[in-house]
């Protein structure tokens, strides 16, 4: 389904500040699997994200989506193959518009935007019928500019305008990152069951280690812009937030394990 | 719910003012087993205030019994309302109550809490018995491996030992799987060399004596001759490896010995194999970055208020017993050592004199290890970690006997 | 009257270039300077095309058209060369400068006796009052040719804000009002943000060339320097508009823009009335315009005023 093969990206390259962001990152992601990808801050998690997505084009590498070559196509293309929710609840809507007028754009989502009324009646009706099923009460104010909207009104509204149309993947970056842990959970229980009732193939960043290990079939970790550890099938299954834990701990043991460790076990490891 | 502690002798009673309930169960029983970590093991709760206990209480109460039993402690109920009484009574922990304080109670009150063991303790176990000290293999890094330089070590309840080695029978498998063990009496905890894997151990049982095929093992026979209790005072707050390990050279009066540490933790320092020697090949000298394949190292002071079975074993300058397995402390160079610890989750100690196979067994029974380790003196300036600490245990402890003359 | 009927037309005129600015300033969020260049563009391609004897309607169709192109490259000077918008928008305006100077091949051009958009409507209504020169409006003779042109600008401004609500409302019109909400969101929805804000400055830009044309053409001249200030003048008068009904909805938004426009004109013909001196009418207007910017609560605390502050954005 993904094919992402040894993309790289360095930040402000041959300077002070050079951040090596992605570092000859592949990754494999199957039709209908759902993959969290954990890891600590600044790990480069959003970085691939964007790269999927197409915000930046990586300095080297390829990406092939259902089976096309995907590295050249700007993001507005890509979107037409690529549903997305962010972490920040106002990115993924406009909010001066209402929420039909949100959603309209979301059903011609990567389609040709012809020159016709977008919000009519009958389009309202079908709106309003999986609004409802939000249960959030939103169907009935449709009207409303989206912006009046609490975040967790917004990031479900998102979340549903990014699946309106089946996507190729679905990608996740910490959507439940920025909420409070009401909607937060409201949120993740919606996720759940739209990934599985449309079968859908995604992607989620996510800083909760829980939410990794109860959502997804698949746990990719990074650390400094490289995959560390890949959790999948059996193992996955296996694996509790206290492994998470651990293998966080043991990537972070290897990064205090500099030249003079080695020095000192020289002495006296025997 | 409040609760206030006095120390009256060996005693410890905490009045509790308030409501027993599901809301204050967990608060009341997380204190009262505090104490019981601090080595307070003879507990009164003083029910004078205590206006109400549901079955939550009870409970609460059934866990800190539970934990007094398994140290042998005594745990009392006193000056219960009517209906307090009533309900401890019908839920059958009548035993529990008493209508009076113990008469040897004693009657002078303070509230500053001390423990019933306030300095070291010394026991004399056997004052002529000695440990035999023999080098069976003797692998060092990163030397390449053959089948001739591996030993197979069987583990009576007279042995002590720690090293590397592997449980499976055969050196084509246990090439695959060398990591550090310490055993204990027939006792053998080891750690499978893998990143992810936990320490898995081998207990004698019926017939069955541990058996292992080792590379390196510092293998010492006989029985201890002394057990000496610590715990911390006014200024010490924690004992470090080398502050145990002079405690042990003056218990004992020798220059070489071995000795055997169940305690509490206050940090541990130390690496652990995370692949096989046995999968090495020819390179005597193991290069940076390339080393952090085969070692991790701990990386910050582990496993506070976790419980460490300790074995090891240490010799001064002037004594004759030298190796090149042992290695100098950089805390004190006129030591050198090898030492290794277990860590296991946190169980109370019963105080006093105690027995080393029945601690470890107790160790054994309850929940599984969580670390091995080669304990390491981290004496890097500035970002070093410094020595691995204890804050309370027992170390047994005796002096060796050199069989082979080890030079 | 006459002075009334004056500053209505001249007020409907400019709505088109209030309705352009909508679009530009509100809709995408592009402070757009281009619109200096471009309202004095439509006029002097206009003027020049019917001194030449084109047909008005299709010099002013043209006039828009040139707008348009004028709009699309700031848009792509913006967009694809990466330059700020505002120094895209000056770039543009700079360069129009010289352009409609060589369009009119002086700096300005007299348009007399000839042809205008409304010169049609004008017969019309010479036939149907049966050939008298002035009208009584409410008691005031009004002459038919003033009337002709406030008709013909009624019609027209009406029907162009029906076309573009009704535009603004369709699948690509939402997109493109979304592109200055949220442009990631756009982006994120399959549409190339970049393409949506070229095309809305070339609208933009027409609708306000289109402006220009109609305001030579009821002027009867057209000068290179007409378009100096009309940024801030059409700011000023989408300020009054939502001040006036606030931006509810897009239809509210258009209507308040036109009315905006009309009402901002009828308040300057009565302070040059007044005895206030032209020459400081451009300062008085960016005065406004600053305290507008700056205090942004005073409008809409006065829009609630009004209508019961009822409304909520
Ligand atoms: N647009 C950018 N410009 C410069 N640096 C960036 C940019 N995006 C990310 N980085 C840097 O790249 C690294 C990885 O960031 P990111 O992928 O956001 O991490 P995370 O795993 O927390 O999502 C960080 O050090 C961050 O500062
Ligand atoms: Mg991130």
């Amino acid at each position: 389904m993904l094919k992402i093969y040894a993309i790289s990206k360095t930040f402000f390259p041959n300077t002070v500040n050079e951040v090596r962001a992605l570092q000859k990152v592949s990754l494999t992601i199957e039709e209908g699997s759902f993959t969290a990808i954990i890891g600590t801050n600044g790990s480069g998690k959003s970085t691939l994200l964007n790269a999927i997505a197409g915000t930046f084009f990586p300095d080297e590498g390829k990406i092939t989506l259902d089976g096309t070559e995907i590295i050249n196509w700007p993001e507005y293309k890509r979107a037409s193959l690529v549903g997305r929710v962010f972490q920040n609840p106002f990115a993924g809507s406009a909010a001066e518009m209402t929420i039909a007028e949100n959603i309209v754009m979301a059903m011609r989502r990567g389609q040709s935007r012809p020159l016709r009324q977008a919000v009519t009646l009958s389009v309202k009706e079908v709106i309003a019928e999986r609004v409802r099923l939000l249960k959030m009460g939103l169907e009935d104010r449709l009207d409303n500019p989206i912006g009046t909207l609490s975040g967790g009104q917004r990031q479900a509204l998102t979340l549903l305008m990014a699946t309106w149309l089946k996507p190729k993947l679905l990608l996740l970056d910490e959507h439940t990152a920025a909420l409070d842990p009401k909607s937060a959970a409201k949120v993740s229980e919606l996720t759940k069951n739209i990934i599985q009732q449309e079968k859908l193939t995604a992607l989620m960043v996510t800083h909760s280690m829980q939410q990794a290990v109860d959502l997804s079939d698949r746990i990719v970790m990074m650390h400094r812009g490289q995959i560390v550890e890949d959790y999948r099938d059996e193992m996955k299954k296996r694996v509790r937030v206290i492994d998470l834990m651990e293998t966080f701990d043991r990537v972070q043991k290897r990064e205090l394990f500099d030249e003079s460790v080695a020095a000192l076990l020289e002495k006296q490891y025997v | 719910m409040l609760l206030t502690q006095e120390q009256r002798g060996k005693y410890l009673v905490i009045a509790a003012n308030g409501r027993l309930d599901a809301t204050w169960a967990d608060y009341f029983a997380d204190t009262c087993l505090d104490h019981i970590r601090n080595g307070h093991h003879n507990l009164i709760l003083d029910a004078q205030e205590l206006s109400f206990l549901s079955s939550a209480g009870i409970r609460s109460l059934l866990r800190i019994n539970k934990e007094i039993l398994s140290v042998k402690g005594s745990f009392l109920i006193v000056n219960s309302a009517p209906f307090v009484a009533k309900t401890i009574e019908m839920t059958g922990f009548k035993q529990w109550l008493s209508e009076q304080l113990p008469e040897e109670i004693s009657t002078q009150k303070t509230n500053q809490l001390h423990s019933e063991v306030e300095k070291t303790e010394t026991y004399v176990l056997n004052p002529s018995a000695m440990l035999t000290l023999s080098v069976v293999a003797n692998w060092q890094p990163w030397q390449s491996l053959t089948p001739d330089k591996t030993y197979k070590l069987s583990f009576p309840n007279s042995v002590f030992a720690l090293g590397i080695g592997s449980a499976s029978d055969n050196f084509d498998e246990a090439k695959l799987s060398f990591g550090e063990f310490i055993a204990v009496g027939s006792h053998v905890i080891f750690q499978p060399p893998e990143v992810k894997s936990r320490p898995d151990y081998l207990i004698a049982e019926m017939d069955y004596i541990p058996e292992m095929i080792v590379i390196q093992a510092l293998c010492c026979q006989g029985e201890m001759s002394h057990l000496f209790r610590f715990s911390p005072e006014e200024r010490i707050l924690s004992f470090t490896i080398s502050e145990i390990i002079d405690l042990v050279f003056s218990t004992t009066k020798s220059n070489s010995v071995a000795f055997v540490i169940l305690a509490e933790v206050d940090g541990l320092v130390g690496a652990t194999l995370i692949q096989s020697p046995g999968q090495k090949s020819e390179k005597d000298i193991m290069p940076f970055p390339e080393i952090r394949e085969w070692l991790s190292f701990c990386g910050d002071r582990l496993f506070a208020g976790h419980q460490a079975l300790v074995f090891g074993i240490a010799t001064r300058k002037e004594s004759d017993v030298k190796h090149s397995l042992l290695r100098p402390l950089p805390a004190n160079p006129e030591i050198s050592g090898h030492i290794h610890a277990a860590v296991f989750p946190f169980q109370p100690l019963q105080n006093g004199k105690i027995d080393l196979i029945k601690n470890v067994q107790k160790f054994l029974n309850g929940p599984p290890p969580e670390a091995l380790l080669h304990l390491i003196d981290d004496d890097r300036p500035i970002v070093g970690l410094g020595q691995s600490s204890f804050i309370r245990g027992a170390c047994w402890c005796a002096p060796l006997q050199n069989k082979e003359g080890l030079v | 009257m006459n002075l009334i009927i004056g500053a209505f037309t001249i007020g409907l005129i400019l709505s088109l270039l209030s309705l352009g600015m909508l679009i530009s300033f509100r809709m995408i969020k592009f402070t757009d300077i281009t619109v200096d260049g471009s309202i004095t563009l439509g006029a002097s391609l206009s003027a020049v095309l019917i001194m030449a004897g084109w047909s008005p309607w299709l010099a002013t169709l043209l006039a828009f058209l040139a707008g348009s192109l004028a709009g699309m490259i700031t848009g792509i000077l913006h967009t694809r060369f990466k330059i700020q918008e505002i120094l895209a928008g000056i770039l543009m305006m700079t360069a129009l400068y010289s352009i409609n100077l060589r369009i009119m091949g002086r700096s300005n051009i007299p348009l007399l006796d000839t042809a205008t958009v409304s010169s049609g409507f004008e017969k019309l209504l010479i036939e149907l009052t049966g050939g008298e020169a002035k009208l009584l409006v409410f008691g005031w003779p009004v002459s038919l040719a003033d009337l002709a042109v406030f008709g013909s600008s009624l019609i027209l401004c009406t029907l162009i804000g029906i076309l573009l609500t009704r535009f603004l409302r369709t699948h690509f019109g939402t997109v493109l009002r979304a592109t200055g909400n949220n442009p990631q969101m756009v982006r994120a929805q399959g549409v190339n943000n970049n393409t949506m804000v070229i095309f809305s400055l070339a609208l933009s830009n027409g609708l306000v060339a289109l402006s220009g044309a109609l305001l030579a053409q009821y002027q009867g001249f057209a000068d290179v320097q007409m378009g100096i200030g009309m940024m801030v003048w059409g700011l000023a008068s989408i300020i009054i508009g939502e001040a006036l009904i606030g931006k509810t909805g897009l239809g509210v938004t258009i209507t308040g823009a036109i009315l905006g426009t009309i009402l901002f004109r009828l308040l300057i013909a009565i302070a040059l009335r007044w005895g206030l001196n032209p020459n400081d009418l451009k300062l008085v207007t960016a005065l406004f315009v600053f305290l507008a910017l700056v205090t942004p609560g005073m409008f809409k605390s006065m829009s609630n005023k009004f209508f019961g502050g009822s409304r909520h954005a």
